[in-house]
């Protein structure tokens, strides 16, 4: 009789110890894991930002192309009619930022942007980047009004499609 | 009946303590890896933070005072052109000396010959600095980077390639780079 609640009291210290450092262990896990987080969200923020510098150039190679178009004397829009026409409502076009006129891939799904030499474009001898870019091109219906919106997108690293894009409307003026 | 009051008192054996000890060292050391890991993946998120800092940094200021900057002239690592104010700007990679070199690797700045100093912090590491400029400037000099015909409006590719270095060199070997490009076309006419 006076042995067996001996025995069960040295258990109880046992067990308790064990339960109590596993609690203790598993609460420390869950706060670890969210430090952990912030490492992929900072990578997703790099992702950001690389996009945002991306879509921000295929709004400035249209620029450039319409700045070109006064410089030579050509009409705002016409770059051999690589731009649409005014009355063409529509278009994506994709521009390299060597290349010398946008090219019109209206239709076709959205190309991977390559690096390659320290560049980001579309030549497919470099390492595909993660990024896709499209320069869409409308006239919302003012003459004399374009608008463009360039659009980056990329599978983020969880595995979820992201895109951002941005917009602006460029005039026959300057 | 004396003595064995006297042993439930005494506690626990030897072979117990070593036993609790044994679990108690077993999970405070898985604990402990994973803090330690905690905190090398926070030092890489806060290494990687201040890389997109100092890159957003770097390519804003540049591309504002390149969209009204004329005259440009490009070399490796270097980009020379007027400003706004028609001051003389010059952004250039250091590469000057060896590692110990703090301002190696870093993007320096000058203006109207002034000595350069760098824009960057010295725990980034500006790996390329690339500059692909196409175009006819204001004073009719050809900007040959892009196939020809050469006479387009001014526009200036800026690539930068950055991980860190000194107390951030860490990240370097963790792979963690950014590679960044922009292009920015002159609005001078």
């Amino acid at each position: 009789m006076a042995k067996s609640p001996r025995n069960n009291n040295k258990g109880y210290f046992l067990i308790e110890l064990m339960i109590a450092i596993s609690i203790l262990t598993i609460g420390f896990m869950g706060f670890l894991t969210l430090v952990s987080r912030s490492i992929s969200t900072n990578r997703v923020i790099s992702d950001y930002l690389t996009a945002n510098y991306l879509a921000a150039e295929g709004i400035e190679l249209i620029k450039n192309t319409i700045d070109t178009n006064y410089f030579k004397g050509n009409l705002w829009y016409d770059n051999n009619g690589a731009l649409p026409p005014e009355s063409q409502l529509i278009g994506d076009y994709e521009m390299d930022y060597d290349d010398g006129a946008p090219t019109n891939v209206t239709g076709l799904p959205a190309d991977f942007l390559y690096y390659k030499d320290g560049f980001y474009n579309y030549d497919i001898s470099g390492s595909r980047s993660p990024f896709k870019r499209t320069i869409n091109i409308s006239y919302p219906g003012v003459a004399g009004q374009m608008k463009v919106k360039s659009t980056v997108s990329w599978i983020g690293r969880g595995g979820n499609a992201i895109e951002i894009y941005l917009e602006d409307y460029f005039f026959d003026w300057r | 009946m004396k003595n064995e009051k006297l042993k439930i008192k005494n506690g626990f054996t030897l072979i117990e303590l070593i036993i609790t000890l044994g679990i108690f060292v077993i999970l405070i050391s898985i604990a402990i890896g994973g803090f330690i890991n905690a905190l090398r993946n926070q030092r890489t998120a806060v290494g990687l933070m201040e890389i997109n800092d100092n890159m957003s940094l770097v390519l804003e200021q540049m591309a504002r005072e390149i969209r009204l900057g004329y005259n440009f002239i490009s070399a490796t690592g270097e980009l020379q052109f007027k400003n706004a104010k028609g001051d003389d700007v010059v952004y250039k990679l250091n590469l000057d000396g060896d590692d110990s070199n703090p301002k190696k690797y870093s993007i320096e700045k000058g203006i109207n010959g002034a000595p350069l100093a760098p824009i960057t912090a010295e725990n980034i590491k500006i790996t390329d600095f690339k500059i692909y400029a196409c175009g006819e400037n204001l004073d009719s000099t050809l900007l040959a980077d892009c196939p020809s015909p050469n006479n387009i409006q001014p526009r200036i590719t800026l690539s930068l390639r950055i991980t860190g270095k000194g107390k951030d060199a860490y990240i370097k070997t963790l792979g963690v780079y950014n590679e960044i490009q922009t292009t920015i076309s002159s609005r001078q006419y």
